[in-house]
């Protein structure tokens, strides 16, 4: 067995560090996906989103610490809550947001039902 | 004609139902203080606060719009029992908090668009105070506006500082909020209301007008200090 199958042998046997490792990895995601957020035309901010029941007894459970990231993930759904310009419609580009998240979250492999896009402030 | 409640009679009720966390715990008269302060030192609680943002903005535009003469003008009002002002800001405070959501058009089944009803008032109120001379106190949103496609209708309350005929520049109110509902969000708007509640001359014609009575710009007489009530032309959208 090489190392690296010692490490993952260990790994995969010890619960804890398997969480860990895809809280981190759910967290590197988020901050992709927020990176990319911000880049599309008309969104002017990304607002932090107000963490579920669900999600926060996630991180507690995880023993993770509050992510960077200003989007929350709730199981498979992905809240994002953002401010537009005022110019573009506010509707086009909640769903150009949408997109944007869903092509993110692929290409990170994280798997996604749902994406919430709230649209809190325009201009 | 559709006539509105008073802006300056703000239902305590309602004021005393607003929960901290509606402002994302900040009160108006904190936001308005957190101004005065230049908005230093930062406090990322109001900077990173869709509400908070929405109601400073209101704020801004409110003191732009000539501040000093809506107060010398509505300080002739009786009853005084509340500042104009106030009210404005008491209404502001109640408009900037998020509310329900109201639902966007999805076009895959990934995705669930909302716009907060927050959003969509201060929307409103902005597209209201673009006007020239005229100060929004208050707009509401009548219908189930979290049933996407249910046909809402729009009620915006205006004051008219002083200059241009009363009737344009309603219509102009009601034209610039349609334009903004109808390229903002995906509401059907049945009709947009608005209502001129206030006629604030500027001090310097109150005190031109000894008879204490003054002219509009459109010919119409109208008392300085007495509050008014006309409704431009409702549309269908």
């Amino acid at each position: 067995m090489s190392d690296s199958d010692a490490t993952r042998a260990t790994r995969d046997s010890d619960p804890t560090r398997v969480s860990e490792d895809r809280t981190t990895w759910s967290a590197t995601a988020l901050t992709a996906i927020e990176a990319v957020v911000r880049q599309v035309p008309g969104v002017t901010d990304v607002y932090r989103a107000r963490p579920t029941v669900h999600s926060a007894v996630a991180a507690v459970r995880a023993g993770a610490t509050p992510t960077v990231s200003r989007l929350v993930l709730d199981g498979a759904v992905l809240h994002i809550v953002i401010g537009t310009d005022g110019f573009a419609p506010a509707p086009a580009v909640a769903h150009a947001v949408h997109d944007a998240a869903l092509d993110e979250a692929a290409r990170h492999r994280l798997a996604l039902s749902r994406i919430d896009v709230r649209v809190a402030r325009i201009g | 004609m559709t006539a509105g409640p008073d802006p300056r009679e703000t239902d305590p009720s309602v004021l005393a139902a607003l929960e901290p966390e509606d402002l994302d715990g900040h009160s108006i008269d904190e936001l308005a203080d957190y101004l005065d302060a230049g908005m230093q030192p930062a406090d990322p609680s109001i900077d990173d606060s869709p509400a908070c943002q929405n109601a400073l903005a209101a704020i801004i535009r409110l003191r732009n719009a000539s501040l000093g003469s809506l107060e010398s003008a509505a300080q002739r009002e009786a009853p005084a029992e509340e500042s104009w002002i106030s009210g404005v800001l008491a209404n502001i405070s109640l408009e900037a908090r998020a509310g329900r959501d109201v639902p966007l058009r999805a076009e895959s089944e990934t995705e669930r668009p909302v716009m907060t009803e927050g959003a969509i008032r201060s929307l409103v109120r902005r597209a209201g105070d673009a006007v020239p001379g005229v100060v929004v106190a208050r707009c509401s949103i009548a219908g189930d506006v979290t049933v996407f496609a249910a046909p809402v209708r729009v009620t915006v309350e205006v004051a008219i500082i002083a200059g241009p005929a009363i009737h344009p520049t309603a219509e102009l109110v009601r034209a610039g909020v349609t334009t903004a509902l109808a390229e903002q969000t995906d509401l059907v708007v049945e009709a947009v209301d608005v209502v001129v509640r206030d006629l604030l001359v500027d001090p310097a014609d109150v005190t031109e007008a000894a008879s204490g009575r003054t002219r509009s710009a459109d010919g119409t007489d109208a008392t300085a200090t007495a509050a008014t009530d006309t409704t431009a032309g409702e549309t269908d959208a």
